[in-house]
């Protein structure tokens, strides 16, 4: 063994230039491979991130759709209910989001307020000087930290966050115009901002873009001004006449575990209700990924390829170069196992070598792509877009080792069939 | 005691009308620590002869027997592990591993037989040898003599039964030739080794116990 080895390094060795080249070849093929399949990786990762936060993912929202003329698709207290008593369902609660045309000064926005339950609102998390509710009996309104932007004003077409310069902490404590409905039916008030979300203006999140309230308040106070204003903010029945229960726009389902999804979202469809979940969004992310790391894997692949003909080449000319040497082997009793073997290690170390350079490479040109491309490509700092996980260290490392070997196989296995006399001959 | 006997060796070489007896109808026996010349002109079959009791080349039919082994019965792992046993070979063109060193040169039919080479054995061929200063250095800084001499102390490493040297003295100049073949012999007669030599040079073939001449595949004297 330990003669075969030293005869492989030393031969390597005698005709550096030749092993350097056929390494850089597979080194080359390595680095496109792992780089391209790192760069897949990182941005799937930093694209999924924000759906793989698993509450989003257990979360299903359920509405009643069109069907608000059918009774048993009302999403009344009485059907919150039966969702909770669905299997593996972790809890449930409501949402009335209500239309609005909001005015912060000469900044207006027509957007959607939404009401949640107050252990709903206290979830939310806000920036300091902000407060859940007001002591007023009307709702207080929490702002999304992007609201911001989508307040225009009409003359001059800046929105609120540009034409003030001003952050939206700015707007706690103070009151806003509110104008629900619209035409005949609409009413305006005021109400009191009571806080704003955490979070600068880019940073966009589910909330980000919504305003809040206490869905108890909501409701009770649009109940008292409907009454004086009649405002219809509920849905009627075939003839026009208002349901004797509150009907929430739409009702949050959060499962047990992610792996209840599908199961609970089945439930939910079976029972008439139309549902939306971030995981199918989640699978089609993902399945479009797997296509673009496919072709970034085959594109290395085909480099490779190229690579281990290169060891083949280097191999059979090694072959030539020293069939008097294998002659000579073979005369004094080398047998032709432990010769396939000596020509095998030669080119599962040329593998190998370029599969160690390739991968240490490969972390080099990971640090680049993390740090120029998120440059030039405007990605924040501490974007990650290329991830090398361990595994693919050692897989690449073994497959080029393999591969290697493989390559080597026709003249290795040649090299160990010559005939003695003949190979001593030429 | 005898270490060849060779019995009715046929050698035919192709086939149809360019059919060529390279040996034909051979009988020999040679003795323990005798040393036999072959001579013959090109083509006669002499190297032939020596390649078949080598164990390199199988007769096309006959029995040759080496050391009590029928080795036309071998397969052909086992003729490997017969000639590295049995046999030393020397050919002309040295036919030295480059990338290794005289030392490791010579200790390659032990390695071969995965066996641990016997230091004081080998440092006594290379004494015997004068290839004392040369042990560190490659084949391609050594003179051809010197070159030879290795083949031949490589020959002797694994305390064959049988050495074969086919014209070692072929490539080198009269001086030298003659200094590498009254080294050969020494190692030879010190070591009680069989040798079978192949040369055309007359003079050289009388310092053997014996000579036969080889002429269109038969032994004729």
């Amino acid at each position: 063994m330990g003669w075969m080895i030293r005869l492989s390094l030393m031969n390597m060795k005698r005709r550096k230039a030749r092993t350097v080249l056929t390494v850089l070849g597979v080194t080359i093929g390595v680095i496109s491979i792992v780089s391209l399949l790192a760069l897949g990786f990182g941005v799937k990762k930093e694209l999924l991130s924000e759906f793989e936060n698993e509450n989003t993912v257990k979360t299903i929202t359920g509405s009643g759709g069109e069907s608000y003329k059918e009774k048993s698709k009302l999403l009344t207290d009485r059907t919150l209910e039966k969702f909770r008593e669905i299997e593996r369902v972790s809890y449930v609660y409501p949402r009335y989001e209500i239309g609005a045309v909001v005015n912060i000064g000469k900044y207006t926005t027509y957007t959607n307020i939404v009401g949640i339950p107050t252990e709903q609102l206290e979830q939310l998390k806000l920036s300091e000087n902000s407060a859940l509710q007001g002591y007023s009996n009307k709702p207080g309104l929490i702002f999304g930290n992007s609201m911001g932007m989508f307040f225009y004003n009409s003359k001059t077409g800046l929105s609120y966050s540009k034409g003030e310069g001003e952050r939206l902490d700015a707007l706690v404590n103070t009151s806003v115009n509110v104008d629900f409905g619209y035409g005949d039916t609409s009413f305006s008030t005021r109400l009191k901002v009571t806080g704003v979300l955490e979070g600068d203006e880019d940073d966009y999140s589910e909330q980000s873009q919504n305003i809040y309230c206490d869905l108890d308040k909501l409701e009770r106070f649009l109940k008292r001004s409907s009454q004086s204003n009649d405002l219809s903010i509920q849905p009627t029945d075939a003839n026009g006449n208002s349901y004797k229960e509150w009907i929430y726009t739409s009702a949050v389902v959060v499962v047990d575990d992610i792996k209840d999804v599908d199961f609970v979202v089945k439930k939910l469809q079976d029972m008439g209700f139309e549902t939306f979940n971030a995981k199918e969004y989640l699978e089609s992310a993902k399945k479009q990924m797997k296509m673009i790391q496919l072709l970034l894997g085959g594109i290395g692949t085909i480099a490779l390829v190229v690579a281990v003909i290169g060891i083949s080449n280097t191999m059979t000319t090694s072959v030539y170069d020293r069939i008097n040497e294998i002659g000579m082997l073979k005369v004094i009793g080398c047998d032709t196992d432990e010769l396939l073997g000596m020509f095998l290690f030669e080119s599962g170390v040329l593998g190998f070598a370029g599969g160690l350079f390739g991968v240490g490479m490969s972390y080099g040109i990971k640090g680049i792509i993390n740090k120029v491309a998120v440059a030039l490509l405007d990605f924040e700092k501490g974007v990650v877009l290329a991830v090398i996980p361990l595994w693919l260290v050692f897989t690449a490392i073994i497959l080029s080792t393999i591969l290697g070997i493989l390559a080597g196989y026709i003249p290795a296995r040649w090299a160990s069939r010559l005939n003695p006399l003949e190979a001593l001959r030429k | 005691m005898e270490i060849v006997k060779m019995e009715h060796v046929t050698k035919i070489y192709g086939a149809g009308d360019t059919r060529v007896w390279a040996l034909d109808d051979v009988n020999l026996s040679i003795n323990k620590g005798e040393t036999l010349a072959v001579v013959g002109t090109s083509g006669s079959g002499k190297s032939t002869l020596l390649h078949v009791m080598g164990g390199v080349d199988t007769p096309t039919s006959g029995n040759i027997v080496v050391d009590g082994k029928d080795i036309t019965t071998l397969s052909d792992d086992e003729m490997s592990v017969f000639r590295r046993r049995k046999i030393g070979f020397v050919f002309q063109a040295y036919h030295l591993i480059p990338v290794l060193t005289v030392e490791e040169n010579i200790s390659m039919p032990i390695l071969l037989d995965h066996k641990k080479p016997d230091k004081e054995f080998i440092n006594n061929i290379i004494e015997m040898l004068g290839l004392k200063d040369r042990r560190k250095h490659l084949p391609n800084q050594l003179s051809g003599g010197q070159q030879q001499r290795v083949a031949i102390a490589r020959a002797l490493a694994n305390r064959p039964s049988l050495i074969l040297a086919d014209e070692p003295t072929g490539a080198l100049d009269s001086t030298n030739g003659n200094e590498v073949m009254a080294l050969l012999h020494d190692s030879v007669k010190k070591l009680n080794q069989t040798l079978v030599l192949i040369t055309h040079n007359i003079d050289l073939a009388r310092e053997s116990d014996r000579i036969i001449k080889i002429s269109d595949g038969k032994i004729v004297e």
